[in-house]
């Protein structure tokens, strides 16, 4: 599926953040990075909200069919109308926001504690081949894109929304450890950390005090791009009708199930995919703003 | 008089509301050199690239510009019409080699591109191109038209952007700093080839640079700007010998690394005022004889620390300034002095010279005066020399090196790029051998490549040898084990080269002092007093120390970075080029600094620079490195006075040199 | 040059060799084995073993991963336990169809991209770069299955001027063939477009900001005149990585939007085959899927030595 490049090959391609020179005035970037900060944040904000909501109250009961009501338009009893079997259309876009959550949260947690540990671990050893081991199984990975694996792992455990995180997480690791390894590779080679070993400063030390935080910002970029591309992959995989099952509400088997109505009742198909794209928009704005706050060239320097 | 070949009046650049260029008004005729000279953040080189059209988007230009060949304003021309001007009219030539060509592109097509832009046939200008090539003193200009910019070294490529520029002929050259990224040996020919192509019948120069030795040798005329102004303008030989404006003054005292005043310390811009005007230009005439038999006898026989100042100091300063000085400044020690009788005749096996076995040395004459000297120095600088007893007695008895390097080489393999390749040997160091008595002040001079960092660098115990034994304090750092290591670094810190990379970014300048002293199990308390201490020491305060480095100037983060690396109290200072990154006037505050530290901490201090005049100012005694090998080695004197290894004596005779220029000049 | 091809294969075949081994253990990880999956719970262990003989399920791993393995050189990937068909016939007609749409998606993507990329980066203070720069972050916020669904809605289910689905071969006809291919092509290339832009236009303003751009201006270009002649090229090698990168996110979203324009490519099929718990087709449909992304970035590959002259040298 189309998604938001898992990880982009190079540090240097690793997007919008052109440098400083070309980019224009500090002080325009620094406007947009604002808004897309701002902005980010309000949609971010706007699917937590829903998910968090539609634990304590949603209109209807999630699994609440009313034969009668099915395919209703819109109206002040159901807002966003019925599906086919005369469910609340809105319950289920808010009960979707939960599982688009879940697998970010899951998926990220997973990709982030095992690929930045990796990427550190491999950007500061001296054992080349360490490295060399890493890049190359993110080369391997590189082959099984979020959504080929999650396939996969629901041809083999059943489909599921627990083996698409697990599957999503795991397709996540190299972008991370990349990331990660640039990242470190690049403090390591500062004189700042030349001086810290001159200080008798111990790796442990060193990884600590110098390299998780000045490659946190990098990680905090990319997990907010992770995101969106786990809510893609789930996305798709549900639509697919090989990632969460019925009768858990999802915005991608929203969409699979819209599919036949598409000449008739187009909003079935509209409402899961526009909170889709606000989600996935939300998190890659909230990562290009933070990209650019979390950049020194752009701090500190009014 | 024929019109000028650029008017400028008053031009301005503008960022937004900040005026960064505020108006500046000059005129290049033809058969001028004229020269654009101030520090960072001056407006030289915008204004530059004003003058073409190729201000970086978001700034502006307003003023009047105009240029021989292009009717009306400069300024007000559209970039097409900006376009048929430039190259055509005046070729610029910037300061990154590296960088300045397209890495995608046959050399010799980007030459041909200029002149076909310009209306030349193409199959003519592929031929021109490669004359182009030849005229700037390509070796073989066939195979240069046919490489790709990564194939030739930084002094090819620069050849290369001044064929670009010159291709078409313009009769005004614009040069931004096009040296500084440069070799000296290699600075000093492509200095050459621009003086020749400015010597073009009716052409002229606008040469910008941060180096007023640089603007002797090649100009006739210079602007001095400071903050977007220029503040004096005139002939070479009045402006540099005779400045009228303090800042002018300022610069040039400071810039000046072999006047010293009363203490013994460079002049910096708060000195400037004591700074025998014209002193350069007269030591200069009077030739370097002077100066090397003056110069080293006051120094050493006063001990008073007045080194290098030569006749014309003491002259200006007047009697009292050296009476003064004897007495005050008799803490001061001579530097290098200390090893006197320490001298631990090092026979070097790799050296061709041998000469150089013994001149690293310092010399028998200077041992008996030194004696008292180092009895004073002790003595007075009370604590320092109580901390560490080894070095009072051993000065005393004069037996201790604090580093001693016996035939240290280095090979690393540079990774192949590939599973089947297997990377290739590249010799870093082969054989090194020196000895650097406890308490001296050892240069180490070389250019890029030379090998220079990566022996500071095995000396810190931060890289692996390859061969042969380097004893830094007591311990072989050559296979000796992590602990071993561990206890040596408490003896040796490191100052290194890049303001702005040797500090994190994310942590406190107080944090950053204090790090070293986390290795060592102080106290909390203990730390941020040391830390207070150190910053302190460098002139920082504690408010200083809360904030974080892109606060500073490049100046003060070099200060808290001294002050990170006296913080353990070290004995032995290794400095990486510490001031090359540094603006003139900040060079000589963080020299004189350093000469202050290490004098009260009685510090062994290691100074690595491509800069033969830092060094010279600095150190006692000095080795000379190139490809990895010491090809000279002895006092600073010696070494810059009699150079015995051609490449020194091309070395010396590279580096710009303000007097001599004058003299030339004259 | 032969060095760096030599290479880069070798590396490609080691990859190659290393995901099939994660292929195939990925399908022993099944819990109870594959007959049993195929024949459904309710079979007695007669019949689960019977088939397990019949397919020599019963042999140990390494014999039947190397049989496999032998099997794919030899265009042998196995017989599905469930229909009981050869499976390589049925890879062969769906890739062929995944394959050109993917290949023209990549082509038309990368025909937008690069000029709206380029033009964003050159207009990046003016309001038309503000304009691609919104277009393209909203693009990649659309999954490509629900771009495909709104241009149903749009182009077939209002306008009728394009068929909803079904997909025609060439031989019936180009101009079936193309008006089947319009919709899907076009859900799949906006979204890689609405990608690619980005970082085209942070290359190019990368770029922009290079010194032999300035060289080239001070000896006469324009500043248009330096970006086209000089700084597209460098500008391309990024783009170039994230071309091939973007080469295997594509050929999955394929496999989704198959699903909505009822392509019969290969993502139907490992669809259908998943569904039907069909294990052996969905082991070599993914083998396949893999080594399609695996040649399509060698082919990117050869173009790095072209662009770069420095990479010619490498070893």
């Amino acid at each position: 599926m189309s998604s938001v490049p898992a990880e982009p090959a190079e540090p240097a391609v690793a997007e919008p953040a052109a440098p400083a020179g070309a980019a224009g005035p500090p002080a325009l970037r620094r406007r947009r990075a604002e808004a897309s900060l701002v902005i980010g944040a309000c949609l971010v904000g706007l699917v937590v909200v829903l998910a968090l909501v539609s634990f304590a109250w949603t209109p209807y009961e999630a699994g609440r069919a009313v034969p009668a009501d099915r395919l209703a338009g819109a109206s002040a009893a159901h807002p966003f109308g019925t599906d086919q079997y005369g469910r609340d259309t809105l319950t289920w876009v808010m009960c979707g926001a939960r599982i688009a959550l879940a697998v970010g949260v899951v998926s990220v947690a997973i990709a982030l504690l095992i690929g930045v540990p990796l990427g550190v671990f491999a950007g500061m050893t001296r054992r080349g081949w360490l490295g060399a081991l890493v890049m190359r199984g993110n080369d391997l990975l590189l082959a099984f894109p979020a959504l080929l694996l999650a396939i996969v792992f629901s041809a083999v455990f059943g489909p599921g929304t627990g083996p698409a995180m697990a599957a999503v997480g795991i397709a996540s690791i190299p972008g991370f450890a990349r990331v990660a390894r640039a990242g470190t590779l690049q403090v390591m080679s500062s004189e700042y950390v030349l001086a810290a070993r001159a200080a008798n400063r111990r790796p442990p030390a060193i990884a600590l005090a110098h390299v998780l935080p000045n490659i946190g910002g990098m990680i905090i970029v990319q997990a907010s791009v992770s995101f969106a591309l786990a809510i893609l992959a789930e996305a798709g995989l549900s639509f697919l009708g090989l990632g969460t099952q019925p009768p858990t509400p999802s915005w991608g088997r929203m969409l699979q199930d819209s599919q036949q109505f598409l000449g008739s009742r187009p909003e079935l198909a509209l409402w899961p995919g526009l909170f889709i794209a606000l989600a996935v928009l939300g998190f890659n704005l909230l990562g290009d703003g933070l990209r650019d706050r979390l950049d020194p060239t752009l701090r500190g320097r009014s | 008089m024929s019109a000028p070949l650029l008017r400028v009046a008053s031009l301005r650049v503008h960022a937004g509301p900040a005026e960064l260029v505020r108006g500046v008004s000059f005129a290049v005729a033809p058969g001028e050199r004229v020269g654009l000279i101030g520090e960072s953040g001056s407006g030289k080189s915008l204004t530059a690239a004003a003058l073409m059209g190729l201000l970086p988007e978001g700034l502006r230009a307003t003023g009047d510009v105009e240029l021989a060949g292009v009717r009306g304003n400069v300024l007000t021309r559209g970039e097409r019409e900006l376009a048929r001007v430039r190259g055509r009219a005046a070729g610029m030539v910037f300061q990154e080699p590296m960088s300045a060509l397209d890495p995608l592109m046959r050399v010799g097509a980007q030459i041909a591109e200029a002149l076909v832009l310009h209306g030349a046939q193409r199959a003519a200008a592929r031929a021109r191109a490669v004359e182009a090539l030849a005229e700037v003193g390509l070796p073989d200009p066939a195979a240069a038209a046919a490489a790709y910019p990564h194939q030739l070294s930084g002094g090819q490529r620069q050849r290369v952007v001044l064929a670009i520029a010159l291709a078409n002929e313009p009769r005004l050259l614009i040069c931004d700093e096009p040296t500084t990224a440069l070799d000296v040996t290699v600075q000093a020919q492509v200095l050459e080839l621009i003086r020749t192509a400015a010597a073009r019948p009716g052409s002229g120069l606008l040469f910008i640079t941060h180096d007023l030795a640089v603007v002797a040798e090649v100009c006739t005329r210079v602007l001095v700007m400071h903050a977007g102004e220029v503040v004096e303008e005139g002939p070479v030989g009045r402006v540099l010998t005779a400045p009228a404006h303090p800042y002018t003054r300022g610069l040039l005292a400071a810039s000046d690394l072999r006047a010293v005043d009363e203490r013994g310390r460079l002049f910096t811009m708060a000195t400037a005022p004591a700074y025998p005007a014209g002193g350069a230009a007269a030591g200069g005439a009077e030739g370097t004889a002077a100066r090397c038999g003056g110069g080293a006898a006051t120094g050493d026989a006063g001990g008073t620390g007045v080194r290098g100042g030569g006749p014309e100091t003491a002259q200006e300063a007047g009697p009292e300034a050296v009476h003064e000085a004897g007495t005050e400044a008799a803490p001061a020690p001579v530097p290098g002095a200390v090893a006197g009788p320490a001298s631990v005749p090092s026979a070097q096996p790799t050296t061709e010279q041998s000469t150089g076995s013994s001149s690293v040395l310092a010399s028998e004459l200077a041992s008996g005066t030194v004696a008292g000297t180092v009895a004073g120095t002790a003595a007075e600088t009370g604590p320092a020399a109580q901390d560490s007893p080894a070095r009072t007695s051993g000065a005393g008895e004069g037996t201790v090196a604090a580093i001693e390097v016996r035939g240290l080489a280095k090979a690393y393999r540079r990774t192949g790029r590939g599973i089947l390749s297997r990377g290739s040997e590249v010799t870093a160091l082969a054989g090194v051998s020196f000895c650097v008595a406890a308490g001296a002040r050892f240069g180490i001079v070389g250019e890029s490549g030379s090998g220079k960092s990566t022996l500071l660098r095995i000396l810190a115990g931060l890289e692996p040898a390859s061969g042969g034994t380097a004893t830094v304090s007591g311990v072989d750092v050559v296979g000796a084990g992590e602990p071993a290591l561990r206890r040596m670094r408490e003896d040796v810190q490191v100052v290194f080269q890049d303001p702005f990379a040797s500090l994190d970014p994310r942590m406190r300048a107080a944090d950053i002092v204090a790090e070293p002293l986390l290795a060592q199990g102080l106290s909390t308390a203990e730390r941020r007093e040391r830390a207070a201490r150190a910053l302190s020491d460098v002139g920082l305060s504690a408010a200083d120390g809360q904030r974080y480095p892109h606060q500073f100037s490049g100046g003060q983060r070099q200060r808290i970075s001294i002050a990170r690396a006296l913080a353990v109290r070290p004995r032995i200072l290794l400095a990486d080029e510490p001031v090359s990154a540094l603006d003139v006037s900040v060079r000589a505050q963080v020299l004189n600094l350093l000469t202050d530290l290490a004098d009260r901490y009685g510090l062994t201090l290691v100074f690595i620079s491509h800069d033969l005049g830092v060094v010279r100012h600095l150190c006692r005694d000095v080795i000379v490195m190139q490809g990895g090998r010491i090809v000279e080695a002895g006092t600073v004197d010696d070494v810059y006075e009699r150079p015995q290894h051609p490449y020194t004596a091309g070395l010396v005779a590279a580096t710009p040199d303000l007097a001599r220029a004058l003299a030339r000049t004259r | 040059m032969p060095g760096f091809l030599l290479n880069r294969a070798l590396q490609y075949l080691l990859t190659a060799a290393a995901a099939s081994v994660i292929v195939f253990a990925l399908m022993q990880l099944l819990p109870g084995s594959a007959a049993q999956v195929a024949l459904g719970t309710e079979a007695t262990p007669e019949a689960v073993r019977a088939l397990e003989a019949q397919y020599g399920l019963d042999r140990p791993w390494p014999v039947r991963y190397f049989e496999w393995v032998g099997g794919m050189l030899h265009r042998d990937f196995g017989t599905s336990y469930v229909t009981g068909a050869p499976i390589a016939p049925v890879i062969a007609d769906g890739i062929q169809v995944t394959l050109i749409v993917v290949i023209a998606s990549i082509a038309v993507a990368l025909a937008l991209a690069v000029p709206l990329g380029a033009l964003a980066a050159l207009y990046r203070s003016r309001p038309l770069g503000a304009v691609i720069g919104a277009a393209s972050q909203v693009g990649i916020a659309v999954p490509s299955f629900l771009a495909g669904i709104l241009l149903v809605m749009v182009f077939a289910l209002g306008l009728r001027v394009l068929p909803a689905s079904g997909w025609a071969a060439p031989i019936e006809g180009l101009g079936a063939f193309a008006s089947h291919l319009v919709l899907p092509v076009t859900a799949l290339a906006l979204v890689q477009a609405a990608i690619l832009t980005r970082y085209v236009r942070s290359a190019v303003l990368e770029v922009m900001g290079r010194d032999f751009l300035r060289t080239a201006r001070a000896a006469g270009r324009t500043r248009t005149g330096a970006l086209v002649r000089h700084g597209l090229r460098s500008a391309a090698i990024p783009v170039v990585t994230v071309a091939g990168v973007q080469l295997a996110a594509l050929l999955v979203g394929a496999v989704v939007v198959e699903q909505v324009f009822v392509l019969p490519g290969i993502g139907s099929e490992l669809v259908r085959a998943v569904s039907n718990r069909d294990l052996v087709t969905v082991q070599g449909i993914v083998m396949v899927l893999v080594l399609a992304v695996l040649v399509l970035n060698f082919i990117v590959d050869l173009l790095y030595p072209v662009i770069d002259p420095r990479v010619r040298r490498g070893a």
